[in-house]
């Protein structure tokens, strides 16, 4: 057994320091200006580990690589990991200035939902849950008195409660979120099908969320509020969730 | 020597059946006119043959020796081919002819003599004709250029770049009908718009004394090289004249008749030129050629203005140029502005209003539709704007960056420099205003001078060179089971915690379940000690406080120093009974007798447990 353990130790830090070559090699060919290669590098990177700075170096070299709708879509999943990153934050939006799209911050209470992930938040919500059926609960059972210490507590779980449940619906909406990776700008159209007419354009790096799917299709609501069918491979979600008949890969 | 000879002349033979016999032949079509009519000098070259069709050579020059003041012109070719076959016999024959319009400026006899003319490795002999032009009597048919003719009115000089309109107008006299088939230009050094076929205007002139029906169809050009350049269009038209109706008589141009005539009309195809004009295209002026010249000429006025007087940091507005006047609108660009270190710029949208649009602005649409003209197509006048997005890097009034527009006016030959004012506009700080420098470089940094800010553009280019571990974002814990297991646990742990909450209340406010309770837990307490006593004392104590203790549940009072007769009152049955007493009896003589030692209890316990099973 414990040659096992020593064994699987062994494994991990072989790992890491895979991952940590990778990433230096990375480093060092974006340095030269040879960036298709960094680009493999931090590529090889990222399938032993996802940290923020991956995503944001990833950015940098699809950037550098004339591609800067994927480049938008890598800085922002980087923001999602490290949401209070100020220096992700100015890149985001001047990679958007590039690509000509207006200054989107963030409302201060959607960043606060990111303090946490999904699952945090939902560990939080449940414990809150529990603590406020308790503090209700079991001094009417137990024929306890209430309390002013108690009614604080109360107080304190229920808004622990709200907050989270604010927070997880807040974050559901953005498992619907993606960016735009097309290299141009994409027309949007009335139906899942190419020859429909159509209602709009999606530009590229532009926000947009889910609505609607159908087969190679989906019904997206842009920041700029234009709405319509889109191909499945002109957009990305940020959050990868797989759900039968649609799935996101890695890149 | 005799097989010699016999060979040279079989190929001799060989080579006049195989060789196509060629021959010319020159005319005037026709060879007398009257003075003004026009006449077209015709050379065919005819190539026959018994065995296949001639392949016909191009021919690179006549050298046609012309008499007199004899103006040829708008030479062009024909060809046709003949097959026949007579009695066995094969007949191909190809006739290659060159037409060229013949005009006599006197009367008299105007004489081209014989020429020599290389086709096909021969040297070929064109006969001479003769041409007479007599006088036009009094009562002589109209020519066809007195008929019809095309006109074209072309400046002497232009600009290269300069685009200019042309009107091409075909007059036409009363009682003449056409057919439009074809429209022609010879104008190499020149980009000619495209011919507009069915947007022409109609009007009425006069010209010698003569009504004309006139078309008028605008075209624009613009010389691309510089120096003389030929211009010249052609018209091909189908003249339509009913049967039996020729007021001009039989020597009408249009005129003659054959066995048709009085079924189908008389239908003749013929071409229409302009006269042969040259325009001199000078090369721009090089001397004071501003900058900002980008190849507009012509006569322009320049607007600037924005949609909005202030705006915020990072919050676009809109600079819109417009170009008003007469010129080569299609290839003036959008004015170069300067770069500015306050603000981002794009490249202009740019979008074209001709003058009628610009006119009918604001009325009805009937009136829209009625007014609409041709001339909208060849966008030499009206206006044409370009919008340019520029975007705030800074707070504070900030000056827009001057507009510069150059043009030629061809009328004087000098440059025109346009310059707008500069436009102050007032920047308000963003709301949004963090993004502008990153949160560890901004403020104090900067307040003592020591470090810069990065730009956007140093910023873009500088990895993160220290990844540290990253929270997990993927996955749903509300999707997976377990979650969901672990919470059903934790409401049968919840519910198990509120039911001793409850028993303990319970214990705490009800003395009677307390007393039975507790009397229960001591009863099992009581009969464990009993059963497993090993002297007599022991056991009948153990055995007495047992019972005491199944009395007290049975009677739900306190019965723990109860006697043996309030004990045998909650006994029914006499076993029972008389079990108790023996017990009791026993445990009293072994009380008083001072026996530890018990010889046998198993009778005892019997009656231990019939007390018990009774109570």
């Amino acid at each position: 057994m414990r040659l096992l353990i020593h064994f699987l130790t062994f494994l991990t830090s072989l790992a890491s320091l895979v991952h940590a070559n990778q990433f230096q090699s990375g480093l060092d060919f974006y340095e030269k200006g040879a960036y298709q290669e960094a680009l493999e590098h931090f590529k090889s990177s990222l399938s032993s580990g996802e940290t923020a700075a991956l995503r944001h170096n990833l950015a940098l070299t699809y950037f550098q690589l004339g591609e800067p709708a994927t480049a938008v879509w890598q800085i922002e999943r980087a923001l999602a990991l490290e949401p209070f990153n100020g220096k992700y934050q100015y890149k985001l939006e001047a990679l958007r200035s590039q690509l000509g799209l207006l200054e989107d911050k963030l409302a201060w209470y959607a960043l606060a939902g990111q303090s946490l992930t999904l699952n945090q938040w939902i560990l939080l919500a449940a414990s809150g849950f529990w603590i406020v059926a308790a503090l209700y609960l079991f001094p009417i059972i137990g024929g306890y008195r209430r309390t002013s210490g108690l009614k604080a507590a109360r107080i304190v779980a229920i808004g622990l409660l709200g907050l989270s449940v604010a927070a997880i619906i807040l974050q559901a909406r953005g498992r619907k979120d993606g960016i735009i990776i097309a290299g141009e700008a994409t027309t949007l159209h009335v139906a899942p099908a190419n020859a429909a007419p159509e209602t709009g354009t999606a530009r590229p790096g532009e926000r947009a969320r889910i609505i609607d799917r159908h087969n190679d299709f989906l019904k997206i609501q842009t920041e700029g509020q234009a709405t319509g069918w889109i191909a499945k491979d002109a957009f990305r979600k940020l959050v990868n969730e797989p759900t039968p008949g649609f799935t996101t890969s890695r890149k | 020597m005799r097989h010699t000879l016999t060979i040279l002349i079989s190929t001799l033979c060989l080579l006049c059946i195989l060789h196509a016999e060629i021959t010319i032949q020159t005319r005037f079509e026709p060879n007398r006119i009257a003075l003004g009519s026009r006449a077209q000098y015709i050379v065919d070259i005819i190539e026959t043959s018994s065995n296949r069709m001639p392949v016909p050579e191009p021919i690179d020059s006549f050298p046609i020796p012309v008499s007199g003041n004899l103006s040829l012109t708008n030479g062009r070719t024909l060809s046709r081919s003949q097959m026949e076959f007579v009695n066995g016999n094969n007949s191909f024959t190809h006739t290659q002819s060159l037409i060229i319009d013949a005009n006599a400026p006197y009367t008299g006899n105007f004489t081209i003599s014989d020429y020599e003319l290389a086709y096909k490795g021969q040297t070929l002999t064109a006969p001479s004709v003769t041409l007479t032009v007599v006088e036009r009597t009094a009562d002589a048919a109209p020519t066809l250029e007195e008929l019809v003719f095309l006109k074209a009115d072309l400046p002497d000089s232009l600009y290269v770049g300069q685009t200019i309109p042309i009107e091409l107008k075909l007059y036409i006299s009363d009682h003449v009908k056409l057919d439009l088939n074809s429209f022609d230009r010879k104008a190499d050094g020149f980009i000619v718009s495209d011919f507009p076929y069915n947007k022409f205007t109609r009007s009425k002139e006069t010209h010698d004394s003569r009504p004309y029906d006139v078309l008028t169809w605008r075209l624009s050009a613009t010389p691309i090289q510089t120096g003389p350049q030929d211009i010249a269009f052609q018209l091909n038209l189908t003249n339509i004249s009913s049967p039996r109706s020729n007021p001009f008589g039989e020597n009408h141009p249009f005129g003659g008749h054959s066995i048709f005539d009085d079924f189908f009309g008389n239908r003749k195809r013929f071409d229409l030129y302009t006269k042969p004009a040259s325009i001199n295209i000078k090369p721009l002026p090089q001397a004071s050629q501003p900058t900002s010249f980008s190849g507009a000429i012509g006569d322009f006025r320049m607007e600037v203005h924005t949609d909005m007087e202030e705006t915020k940091v990072g919050e676009p507005i809109m600079l819109s140029v417009k170009i008003n006047g007469t010129g080569n609108f299609d290839r003036i660009q959008g004015p170069t502005i300067s770069e500015s270190p306050n603000w981002r710029s794009y490249d202009p949208e740019s979008q074209f209003e001709s003058v009628n649009t610009l006119r009918l602005k604001g009325k009805t649409k009937a009136l829209r539709v009625k007014n609409r003209k041709p001339s909208d197509a060849l966008r030499l006048k009206g206006m044409k704007r370009f919008d340019y997005v520029f975007v705030p890097l800074q707070a504070g009034p900030l000056d827009l960056p001057p507009v510069r527009f150059a043009f030629l006016n061809p009328a004087t030959g000098q440059y025109v420099e346009l310059k707008s004012p500069p436009l102050n506009v007032k920047v308000n700080p963003s709301l949004n205003q963090p993004p502008a420098l990153p949160p560890e470089q901004s403020a104090s940094d900067n307040s003592i001078g020591l470090t810069r800010s990065l730009t956007s553009e140093e910023a873009l280019l500088t990895l993160d060179y220290r990844p540290e571990p990253a929270r997990k974002i993927e996955g749903n814990l509300l999707r997976s089971n377990g979650f969901y297991f672990t919470h059903i646990a934790v409401l049968l742990g919840f519910s198990a915690f509120g039911l001793c909450l409850k028993k303990r209340k319970r214990l705490r406010n009800d003395a009677d379940y307390a007393l039975i309770q507790a009397a229960t837990s001591e009863l099992k307490k009581a009969r464990r000690a009993a059963a497993s006593a090993k002297d007599a004392t022991q056991f009948y104590r153990h055995a007495q406080q047992a019972v005491r203790l199944a009395a007290t549940l049975r009677a739900g009072k306190n019965l723990r120093n109860a006697e043996q007769s309030e004990i045998a009152a909650l006994l029914q049955k006499n076993k029972a009974r008389e079990s108790l007493g023996r017990l009791f009896a026993s445990a009293n003589a072994h009380r008083f007798s001072q026996q530890k030692n018990a010889t046998d209890l198993s009778s005892a316990r019997g009656q231990l447990d019939t007390i018990l099973k009774a109570l």
